[in-house]
């Protein structure tokens, strides 16, 4: 009886092994490492919770997309969400915690004024009513996920055309 | 029968490879000639020849388009919008003396004058507005 459907029982524990590894597999593209990330500029880093990635996904979504989508900036493409970009601000972005503070109190490039009219805040709700909704775990959340994203989308996130359709060659 | 296919077979290998094998090299003829055939008959832009210069590596008060500010950390928007909007100049310090500079922007510049280069202002670069917005978006 065995020797006759060794042959199943071959197949079926090549399935389920294959169903542990092809499962570590998916959960390994969001393992802690990944969901490590700078929390300031002094070099402490912060691991984001599972739910703190669905929740900032789905408020970045619901909020910011609107121009961020993918990472870009629809009203200005030259300053994306991008590590490099927000590394080049200033003060740096780089870092849950100076996300959050410009979700509070915005400022240009070079952090020399403060545009809480032009850019949505915790400031601005008046003019920007989706902010009124926004905990400060959901700011952090959605900080989170900006930071998150460049390690899972790599160079795709806050490429723009340069990557979809545009050559890549300009600058 | 048995026999007549293993010859099919063997036919068609040796036949498949020669066709293979010869078309990559007609292809790589073929692009050779074009390259040097291009080579020889590509003319030079004057633009091109400009970002040999020091334009191609630093910021030119007087030709470099305002995002390029952005490279270096502090510059962009505002005091980038300075220099474009003031432009042209005669000489490079002449960037600190624009009405309306405030210290923090002053001291900035100086903190960076390494990076600042200046040539006279290149049509090409400079009319229509190109230094506000020369249409390279992401």
């Amino acid at each position: 009886m065995l020797k006759k459907c060794i042959w199943l029982v071959v197949a079926a524990v090549f399935l389920v092994g294959n169903l542990f590894v092809g499962g570590n597999a998916i959960a390994a593209e969001l393992d802690e490492a990944t969901r490590t990330i700078p929390l300031n500029e002094q070099g402490d880093t912060v691991v984001l919770s599972l739910e703190q990635v669905s929740l900032g996904r789905k408020n970045f979504n619901y909020a910011c997309a609107t121009c961020h989508v993918q990472g870009i900036t629809k009203t200005n493409p030259n300053v994306g969400l991008e590590p490099e970009a927000l590394e080049g601000a200033y003060p740096n972005r780089n870092n849950l915690e100076a996300l959050v503070d410009y979700l509070n109190n915005p400022t240009t490039y070079d952090g020399l004024t403060e545009i809480s009219e032009l850019h949505p805040s915790t400031q601005s709700t008046d003019i920007f009513p989706k902010m009124r909704s926004l905990t400060d775990d959901d700011l952090a959340a959605i900080s989170g996920y900006i930071l998150l994203q460049p390690k899972v989308m790599g160079e795709m996130w806050g490429a723009g055309k340069t990557r979809f359709s545009a050559p890549a060659s300009f600058d | 029968m048995k026999r007549f296919f293993s010859l099919l077979m063997a036919l068609g290998l040796v036949f498949g490879t020669l066709v293979s094998n010869a078309q990559p090299a007609v292809a790589s003829m073929l692009n050779n000639g074009t390259a040097l055939l291009a080579e020889a008959t590509l003319p030079r832009n004057a633009v091109d020849d400009k970002l040999a210069t020091d334009y191609g590596y630093k910021l030119d008060v007087n030709n470099t388009n305002v995002a390029a500010f952005r490279k270096y950390r502090g510059l962009f928007p505002t005091i980038a919008g300075k220099i474009v909007r003031n432009a042209p100049y005669d000489k490079l310090d002449d960037i600190l003396k624009i009405p309306g500079l405030s210290d923090v922007e002053k001291s900035r510049i100086q903190d960076n004058m390494d990076i600042f280069t200046i040539s006279p202002p290149n049509p090409a670069l400079v009319e229509g507005d190109d230094r506000y917005n020369n249409g390279a978006y992401k």
